[in-house]
């Protein structure tokens, strides 16, 4: 055995051992980083592997270990008690790294106050069972190594110097080399490419050996920044060049996270490298936090949102197509839309019915005061259950095996903390500990015939003909460093051996450099501006190859390219790249009319206010939801101000039902503030969110003021309510006429009066003024086909004001100027019996286009006539239409 | 510490020894300056100072990194790599990095959770908001609530809600960036309160009084209003007001707006007589007893609240983890007194170096001075006449008294008065005006004056340095018409290329207009757009964009396939799935009736279809990357128009993404895709930004040479172009003294305490929406309202100093003409001394026009101006040019064809692997190896666990460390109990007996790693493995695989052929390896024997 090992090459990586070509092999000569090569060491010395991530188990004990401590007042004490886990994990990491250096866990002198803590931790006499992390494995794996006689391996080259490792990595290294293992480094001998090129150029540069004077730069195409806008851009014009070199043997260096490149290779038909993503926002992962969440209260409808619409969750088909409508329709568990929703499961409805219960209905816990542990445990049960019944349907997937293990880990984290109950804020944050790590997963494999690619830089350690360093921007900032100066000296002066922060920089830069080298043709560095948003800045190397080089003006422009520039034939040095030419596509047009040509009639026999406003408003979203039926719930919940006005008339139906309008004023207002406190948990439960407090006492005081303002009116105009919430359905030419009353009143004298609850006030009376108001005059002809004497008025619940057409009806009423309802809804008719004739003729007229005409005049009304129609303005129509993007009106300014 | 050290501590924090304060004006060089002052310390010969001893502030990312870029450029020239590589080092950042930095570096000593997560400003306002609610008692909420309602506070007529949280979570943002403490507020609203006061008339005994007065006056003025019945529409509205007053006031109160609007209502002119006496009665509110005594209560309440919530606030955060931009100053500064960071920054440190110093904040400039101390060696940067973000809490009163302490405290201050900007022409009349404007201000010429570094050019001399364009219709129609006429002539407004140096044509990307707000910016873009002239600015509108649309009805599509919209959306924006946009409407419609059969062109979301059962494993910003491939957004956005705008939003949408994961984080949420299109619905809405309300789907802003650049004054700070249009410039003063404004008891400066005697100052506004009364005239004219003025005064000066300083050869000033030829100025006013306004702009279009600057009383200094009067109609629209549609053609492959990169021997589907043939050569049998019940055990770990032993089971071990090992990996599995280690022992030996007898004499080899790069039609492929033993022989090498598979001898054979393949791989692994293969062996463990197989046709 001879493995090859390197600390850049636990991913992919290029090294004389592992590019072999085609047709050749080779035996027992690995490529590892340090984890691969630890790894293989535990095998053959029969130490157990570690396979799962038990870091949550091991700081929680760790934690438990620093208690006492922490409360005997310790350097950490004030961290320790505002964040146990987190200082734990702290402290934690700080003792892997001196472990590392080949700490055995006594003083050293002068190394300062956080190492002696570290010493003070290891020497409490309460035996430590820590899970073993990598520190721990590799001082394992150091101490068996004394019971080996033979070599392990025949070799190890090393791709960097020893000293680049640490102290324990050192001794184990020193342990092989005793036992027979013999330890080499490698070294590259690149040729590079012929010194006059612009890459030639470069090259000698960056390895100190510049002939003087330097020959110039002159954009021969064998170095080039390709610079781009964005990393989309770079991506296309990287996998464009990807594709165009063909079999030239070439290498792409995959800096950084960035999945463009990946994709871009997919969509450019060029066999793709395969692409490794890490996150904890993985949908299947998602249960568990959500869950948790619902075991409190406030139950957050973004939460139960959230659940019921992950692409695998425990709700499927009906019962969550249900259930999402009815919390889009009313945000809040365990109201009327709720219930109807579940009335309405398919049957056997039962276990649905439970399983909505297990997951939602159960009493949460105070979110301050916190949730019992068994509380929580049965909450992971749950979800273990669930998760378990995935695995049993498709036991290789590996997400739900992580979500499992985030339970198990979970579980462990809870019943090792003291205390009974566990707060909403710390259930967060232990979520986070133990599944925060992110979870990775291969998200494309690589196909055969991709072109070579390395993980990062340090990881090429071969020639190649062209190099293509993908995301060529800064990325030097995480590297971190654990040591002080001075902890440093004193532990090298213990003889614990870690490297400087400068070395490791040192060493990281001196790895770039030779990545350049490594290019013996052509050399491409991709610098996108912006990487998912985030500004890139210069890569360090490119700051070093100006400074050395200080090209002139002319010099840089020689070397660099924009992806237009490769959009241009002949784009110096480089294959031709594959190019077409693109038809523009035109957004939709937004034409004034549509022609249509359908065989069917329109569905006309039924309509609604709504519905009429929109056919009078603009035929085409008239035509677009009635008749082709678009429609989106795209879950979201309600708008605020739509929320307001659905509560608002909740609350006055509720009142209504328990008979509480015949109450005095104070009995009144005290049932009026208990039914919105309810209404608002059942249906409003958004604004029981935290942060929500001050708008939902507004809101509770004006709905309140409101229904009493309500009350007061319906007094002191003598009025009786007799029904809320009322449907109708009345014939109406060929079909009905349907809709809701808000609320229908009886006055002293026996007329009816309809009362039209809205949030605003403004808006109603512009319309009634200008007599383009429909909702009044289409229920008071609906109630006229049963009582002769009907009026209609609004009432704001936000001004608390009532207001509409004179009436005799009413004695205290804000009188607001125009035609009186049979007139208007007269007009309405003439209006809608012709813009339906116009659509049955195939002529779809759009209104709200920079392009269009007034309806009526689309309809070849005579400007005479037109005083006896009905007129919408077209931004009404259009304020809460969703279909501009279809009609075109949204392009307005694109195109 | 006794006396003694505390005078000496305070003497060492009020030391400005070491400290170097640098006024550089603008285009001055002082990144230059700053870069190499840096590199003068890392290089020194004697004392070098090592890297990481830097401290360097910037005030943005981008500043960060220039700065960063250019030291190690200069480090590099020098020849320091070590130290230009180890600059990562250095703590080098903006104000917030550097703290955050410092605080997770020093988290344990500071007494703060080491996992400390930076909060945005955005979330900051949610979670400050949350604590608030939390921490309020009903009891102080209610009083809030009463308070607020009852004078009406920052009423809004639309919602009919007042807003008390606004001026709270002010206050507490204030007393949190000057380091106030909770308790100190309540001193600070009885100051408020007191000065309020001062502005009202002496109170009047009897409220009662004043009230039965109105209501007297209203009652008679309607019934004198009704019998008059004018027929005017004013009368009639005011007849109104009256009537709803008098219902007010009689069911108990009327709001002190209303009485404030009673007092100025205006009927019909023979109506006005009959209401006199009730403007009269209305006027008398300010003497109302009750309303002094409101308006105090509110402001009590409201600092009440802001002192709770300030420590809810911490709490809250502290509780979470999160630190935002305050707290991590705040943080540092207290962790800067903890000793034992003390000791190592004193150690470490060695100089620090601020960049954009004006815009330091008061606790900026705290830290500042505190780092100060540690490094001893200190270069601030900045120019105070650039001071342009108070409304980000840098305070330009600071900066004077802070070079005033700099210079009596042992410091050194210095001016760098080169321009290296623009041309001389401007540098010498910009630097004339603003001497003389800033003079006003109390800025020394010293700081102002500066000096062309640039010589004249005569191939410039055509051009004079001025244009004044006098714009006589709607604004942004007029400037777009203007920009339009600069273009059409590019040759009539010559430039420096700037990387060349030579003179050139104007291109639209020399040209910068300014305006004050992003609002006016998208207008003025509008406008551009209707004449075909391209533009580059921070546009917002996002998600309405093509690319935006269709990728939330994407993630629409994906979430619910039954959204019907999402997919007429995403067929609209595909051409309408190639038919005619009515032909597609007829079949949507023709679908519908028939309950939905599939459209014709459902093909189009079959890539969406496809990415469906993935959607378990990715996150949202995952799927979002996976909706832009499926879909090939990045072709299709360059067949939109503006193809590049389309393309970089595509980025700008996956920002937004990932700006929702990272909220997800911070709140530490759940994150799905459904969230995220809640997020992107949530980005649409407006919220407030600074001065105006702005939402957060903000495009990609690129630089483009073909289009004009449109930005806000205080965003082209830093920046420069060829051509600068000023517009803006009638825009009237904001500033009053009815607003939450910090306040200072002292003009010193104090290093010992930079932060003390400063305090919060609030006077709520108590007339709701009425604005125009004779309070805040009063509350103008007194002291606090003066400094107001002065402050917004000067604050409008320096935001004019950094217009008039961006352009390099050109500078337009654009200002609307009413139609009696007067020019509105009232901002460019602001440029004046005690003798009214400094610039005279030219009144005729000639040749020989001049802007006139009055330099002194008898001194005029005249440039050359190009006059240009503007309106729509001097311009025709022309389309603009339709970029061409090249793009990167994809390469015809059937990718789909392509089988994986990497052999896995285990795969026996692998079309390579699946080709070899064998058969069974020989059984051999031997003891079986025991076990108990391994229920509930998953098989494959008694496999690992198996492997593991015989892996390392090797001759050289003792029969004790044998049994160890097996013992611990059966432990490590859970197998103790079903199996016996020395039943492992066992099976290892039986194999060693039998490959004794087979192959005497051979070497073992366990787990070795196989390699071999394979040829396929589809390209080359790496078969990689681990033959779990290679028994090395004289003849050749045979392959073992172990298999723990427990089934009976009769079962092996069978069982051996499924691993086949498996064998065949290494065997050719171990062929093109260059090895000779004699055997190839299935050991089974379990059952005790082996299996051998013959290939009979190889991979
Ligand atoms: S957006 Fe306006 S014009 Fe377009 S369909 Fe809707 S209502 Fe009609």
């Amino acid at each position: 055995m001879h493995p090859f090992v390197g600390l850049e090459l636990s991913g992919a990586s290029l090294t004389p051992v592992n590019d072999l070509e085609p047709g050749t092999g080779r035996l027992g000569a690995p490529v590892w980083g340090p984890e691969e090569l630890l790894r293989d060491l535990e095998l053959r010395l029969g130490i157990p592997q570690v396979e799962q991530d038990s870091s949550a188990v091991r700081v929680t004990r760790w934690a438990e270990r620093i208690a006492p401590l922490a409360a005997a007042g310790r350097y950490y004490s004030s961290s320790f008690k505002l964040d146990p886990i987190g200082t734990a994990r702290a402290l934690l990491s700080l003792r892997d790294e001196l472990v590392l250096t080949g700490w055995d866990g006594g003083p050293v002198a002068d190394a300062g106050y956080r190492v002696d803590a570290l010493v003070e931790i290891e020497s409490v006499e309460t035996p430590l069972t820590l899970p073993r992390d990598f520190a721990d494995r590799l001082a394992q794996v150091q101490r068996e190594l004394r019971e080996v006689r033979s070599p392990i391996y025949d070799q190890i080259t090393l791709a960097e110097e020893q000293a680049a490792w640490s102290g324990l990595w050192q001794r184990v290294f020193e342990a092989l080399r005793r036992h027979g293992t013999h330890l080499d480094m490698f070294e590259e001998n690149f040729q590079g490419a012929p010194p006059d090129s612009d890459l030639g150029v470069i090259q000698a540069a960056l390895s100190g050996k510049s002939a003087s004077p330097r020959p110039p730069l002159r954009g021969d195409g064998t170095f080039l920044m390709l610079e781009s806008e964005t990393s989309l851009e770079a991506a296309s014009v990287s996998a464009a060049i990807i594709a165009a070199l063909g079999n030239e043997p070439s290498a792409v260096i995959r800096d950084g996270n960035d999945p463009a490149l990946a994709h871009a290779l997919l969509t450019q038909g060029v066999p793709p490298q395969g692409l490794h993503s890490s996150s904890r926002w993985r949908s299947a992962l998602q249960v568990l936090p959500l869950a948790l969440e619902l075991a409190f209260e406030p139950k957050d409808p973004h939460r139960v949102l959230d659940l019921l619409s992950l692409p695998r969750g425990p709700f499927r088909g009906a019962v969550r197509r249900r259930l999402l409508r009815a919390l889009v329709r009313s945000p809040g568990i365990g109201g009327r839309a709720w219930q109807e929703a579940k009335e309405r499961f398919p049957e056997p409805a039962s276990a649905a019915l439970t399983l909505v219960a297990d997951w939602f209905e159960r009493p949460g816990a105070d979110p301050i005061r916190g949730a019992t542990t068994e509380a929580l445990l049965e909450v992971v049960d749950r979800v273990r259950t669930w998760l378990s019944e995935q695995i049993a349907l498709s036991p290789d997937d590996e997400i739900t095996h992580a979500a499992l293990r985030h339970c198990t880990a979970f579980v462990a984290t809870l019943t090792e903390r003291s205390g009974a109950a566990v707060d909403l804020v710390t259930v967060r944050r232990l979520v986070e500990f133990v599944a925060g790590g992110g979870m990775h997963l291969e998200l494309q494999r690589e196909r055969a015939g991709r072109v070579d690619y390395v993980s990062s830089a340090g990881a090429l350690l071969v020639p190649r003909s062209n190099v293509l360093w993908w995301s060529f921007t800064h990325g030097y900032d995480k590297l971190t460093h654990a040591w002080r100066k001075g902890e440093h000296a004193a532990l090298l002066a213990a003889g614990l051996w870690s490297q400087s922060a400068e070395q490791r920089f040192a060493a990281r830069a001196a790895r770039m450099r030779r990545a350049v080298q490594a290019a013996t043709k052509r050399l491409l560095l991709v610098a996108p501006k912006t990487v998912a948003g985030d500004q890139t800045a210069a890569h360090p190397l490119w700051d070093e190859i100006i400074a050395r080089l200080r090209p002139l003006p002319s010099e840089l422009a020689a070397i660099t390219r924009t992806a237009a520039n490769f959009l241009e034939a002949g784009s110096t040095g480089l294959p031709e790249l594959a190019r077409q030419a693109l038809l523009p596509r035109e957004l939709p047009v937004a034409r004034p009319i549509w022609h249509l040509n359908v065989v069917d009639s329109p569905p006309v026999h039924s309509a609604s206010a709504n519905s009429l406003t929109a056919l009078l408003g603009c035929p085409l979203q008239w035509t677009l939801a009635n008749w082709a039926g678009l429609a989106s719930v795209r879950l979201a919940l309600p708008a605020m101000h739509l929320l307001n006005g659905n509560l608002g008339h909740r609350l006055i139906e509720e009142l209504h039902s328990q008979g509480a309008f015949s109450e005095p004023a104070e009995r009144f207002r005290h049932l009026a503030i208990r039914q919105m406190e309810s209404l608002l948990s059942l249906e409003g439960a958004v604004l029981l969110r935290a942060g929500k407090a001050y708008e939902r006492d507004q809101l509770q005081a004006q709905l309140v003021d409101a229904a009493c303002a309500l009350q007061r009116t319906l007094f002191e105009n003598e009025l009786e309510l007799l029904d809320a919430e009322k449907p109708f359905a009345v014939p109406w030419r060929a079909g009905e006429l349907r809709g809701r009353w808000d609320l229908v009143a009886r006055s002293n004298k026996g007329q009816l009066v309809i009362i039209d609850l809205k949030w605003g006030d403004r808006k109603y009376r512009d319309k009634l003024r200008a007599a383009n108001d429909l909702q009044l005059p289409a229920y008071t002809h609906a109630l006229r086909l049963e009582h002769a004497d009907v009026s209609a008025v609004y009432f704001s619940l936000s001004s608390r004001k009532l207001f509409g057409a004179r009436t005799e009806a009413l004695s205290k009423l804000e009188v607001v100027p125009g035609p009186p309802a049979h007139e208007t809804w007269r007009r309405v008719e003439r209006t809608a019996q012709l813009a339906e004739q116009a659509i049955a003729a195939g002529a779809i007229h759009v209104t709200g286009l920079r392009t269009s005409l007034p309806l009526l005049e689309s309809l070849e009304i005579e400007e005479a006539g037109r005083s006896r129609h009905f007129a919408v303005k077209p931004e009404d129509a259009c304020e809460y239409c969703g279909f501009d993007a279809i009609c075109g009106r949204r392009w307005g300014e694109v195109s | 510490m006794n006396t003694l050290e505390i005078a000496a501590e305070t003497k060492a924090r009020s030391d400005a020894e070491g400290l170097l304060l640098i006024a550089a004006s603008a285009g001055s060089g002082k990144t230059y300056r700053l870069t190499h002052e840096v590199a003068e310390r890392l290089r020194a010969a004697d004392d070098a100072m090592s890297i990481e001893g830097l401290v360097a502030v910037t005030y943005t990312t981008k500043a960060r990194a220039e700065l960063e870029s250019r030291l190690r450029q200069v480090l590099v020239q020098e020849g320091l790599f070590a130290r230009a590589d180890a600059l990562p080092t250095a703590y080098l950042g903006t104000v917030h990095a550097v703290c955050l930095r410092l605080l997770q570096e020093f988290a344990l000593e500071a007494g703060i959770s080491p996992d400390i997560d930076g909060l945005p400003q955005e979330a900051a306002r949610h979670l400050l908001q949350e604590s608030l609610e939390a921490a309020l008692s009903p009891e102080l909420r209610t009083r809030l609530d009463d308070t607020a309602r009852a004078i009406e506070l920052n009423w809004d007529g639309r919602t009919r809600r007042h807003d008390w949280i606004t001026p709270v979570e002010q206050i507490m943002t204030l007393a949190r960036s000057n380091r106030l403490n909770a308790e100190d507020l309540r001193d600070m609203a009885r100051r408020s309160n007191e000065g309020l006061q001062q502005l009202l008339r002496p109170v009047a005994a009897d409220g009662v009084g004043l009230e039965r007065a109105l209501a007297d006056a209203l009652e008679e003025s309607i019934g004198a209003l009704v019998n008059l019945n004018d027929g005017q529409k004013n009368t009639s509205d005011v007849l109104g007001v009256l009537r709803d007053a008098l219902d007010q006031l009689q069911r108990g109160r009327l709001p002190w707006g209303q009485w404030c609007k009673l007092s100025k209502v205006k009927p019909g002119k023979r109506a006005m007589p009959l209401v006199e006496a009730v403007l009269l009665a209305a006027a008398e509110y300010d003497i109302h007893p009750r309303f002094r005594t409101e308006i105090c209560a509110c402001c009590d309440a409201i600092f009440d609240a802001a002192s709770v919530g300030l420590r809810a606030y911490a709490d809250w955060k502290a509780q979470r983890g999160l630190v935002d931009y305050v707290d991590m100053i705040d943080l540092a500064l207290s962790a800067l007194d903890v000793p034992d960071v003390q000791r190592e920054l004193g150690r470490r440190l060695e100089l620090l170096v601020v960049d954009e110093f004006q815009d330091t904040s008061p606790i900026q400039l705290a830290l500042f001075a505190r780092f100060h101390q540690f490094t001893r060696r200190s270069i601030w940067v900045g120019d105070w006449k650039q001071c342009i973000f108070e409304y980000a809490g840098a305070d330009p009163t600071l900066m004077d008294s802070v070079t005033r302490w700099v210079n009596s405290h042992g410091g050194k201050t210095e001016v760098l008065p080169r321009n290296f900007r623009s041309r001389p022409e401007l540098v010498e009349s910009i630097s004339l005006l603003f001497t003389r404007a800033l003079e006003r201000h109390g800025q020394s010429s010293g700081e102002v004056v500066a000096h062309a570094n640039r010589e004249a050019l005569p191939q410039l001399e055509s051009l004079p340095p001025f244009g004044v364009w006098k714009m006589n219709s709607k604004t942004e129609r007029a400037l777009a018409a203007g920009v339009a006429r600069l273009l059409s002539e590019p040759g009539a407004t010559t430039v420096v290329d700037r990387e060349t140096g030579l003179v050139r044509s104007l291109r639209p990307g020399d040209v910068a207009v300014l305006v004050a707000t992003n609002k006016e910016a998208e207008d003025l873009a509008a406008a551009l757009a209707e004449l075909g002239i391209a533009s580059v600015l921070a546009r917002t509108g996002l998600m309405r964009t093509p690319e935006g649309t269709v990728l939330s009805a994407a993630l629409g599509y994906l979430i619910d396939a039954a959204d019907t919209l999402a997919t007429a959306e995403l067929e609209a924006l595909h051409g309408f799935g190639g038919m005619e946009q009515e032909a597609w409407l007829a079949e949507k419609i023709t679908s519908k009736a028939t309950n939905g059969a599939p459209s014709a062109h459902a093909e189009l979301l079959l890539p969406l279809d496809a990415l469906r059962p993935e959607l378990p494993r990715l996150a949202p910003s995952e799927v979002l990357d996976r909706v832009i491939a499926a879909l090939d957004l990045v072709t299709k956005a360059r067949r939109w128009p503006n193809p590049d705008q389309r393309l970089a939003n595509l980025d700008a949408l996956r920002a937004l993404a990932a700006a929702y994961e990272d909220r997800s984080t911070y709140l530490r949420e759940a994150a799905s895709v459904g969230g995220l299109l809640r997020y992107f619905a949530e980005s649409q809405i407006a919220i407030r930004q600074q001065d105006e309300e702005r939402a957060r789907d903000e495009q990609h802003v690129s630089i483009n040479p073909d289009a004009v650049v449109l930005s806000t004054y205080h965003k082209a700070k830093g920046l420069e172009w060829p051509v600068v249009v000023l517009g803006s410039l009638d825009r009237e003063g904001r500033r009053h003294a009815f607003s939450v404004t910090p306040e200072m008891d002292r003009d010193t400066f104090d290093a010992a305490d930079p932060l003390g005697q400063r305090w919060i100052r609030y006077w709520p506004w108590p007339l709701g929406q009425q604005k125009d009364a004779a309070i805040r005239e009063r509350a103008a004219e007194s002291e606090v309202g003066r400094r107001i003025t002065e402050r917004d005064s000067r604050e409008r000066v320096r935001l004019l100093y950094v217009g008039f300083t961006r352009a390099r050869d050109h500078l337009i000033l654009a200002v609307t003409v009413t139609g009696k030829g007067v020019a509105k100025t009232a901002w460019l006013d602001e440029l004046s001394d005690a003798d009214g306004p400094l610039l005279t702009l030219p009144s005729k279009q000639t040749s020989d026009a001049t802007l006139d600057v009055r330099v002194s009383v008898s001194t005029v200094h005249r440039a050359l101006a190009r006059v240009w009067n503007l309106g729509e109609e001097c311009v025709e629209s022309k389309p603009r040019e339709d970029p061409a549609r090249i793009w990167f053609a994809p390469t015809p492959s059937a990718l789909g064809a392509h089988p994986g990169y990497v052999i896995k021997p285990s795969d026996t589907n692998d079309e390579i692997l699946s080709g070899a043939e064998f058969a069974i050569a020989s059984i051999t049998s031997w003891n079986r190896m025991p076990f108990t019940s391994t229920k509930d055990k998953r098989w494959d770990d008694v496999g690992t666990a198996i492997h593991a032993f015989l892996a390392s089971d090797t001759f050289e071990l003792s029969g004790a460390r044998r049994e160890l090992i097996a013992r611990r990996i059966l432990a490590a599995a859970e197998l103790e109990a079903s199996f016996d280690p020395a039943a492992l022992l066992a099976a290892s030996d039986n194999l060693r007996r039998f490959v004794e007898r087979r192959w005497p004499g051979a070497r073992w080899h366990r787990e070795v790693p196989v390699i071999a790069t394979v040829k396929s039609e589809h390209g080359a492929r790496q078969l990689h493995g681990v033959v779990d033993l290679l028994l090395e022989t004289e003849m050749g090498d045979v392959i073992v695989d172990h298999k723990s598979f427990p089934g009976s001898s009769q079962q092996w054979e069978q069982e051996a052929t499924k691993y086949a393949p498996q064998l065949c791989a290494y065997a050719h692994a171990l062929k093109v390896a260059g090895r000779n293969v004699i055997a190839r062996l299935v050991h089974f463990t379990i059952g005790g024997g082996v299996v051998e197989l013959v290939e009979r046709s190889a991979i």
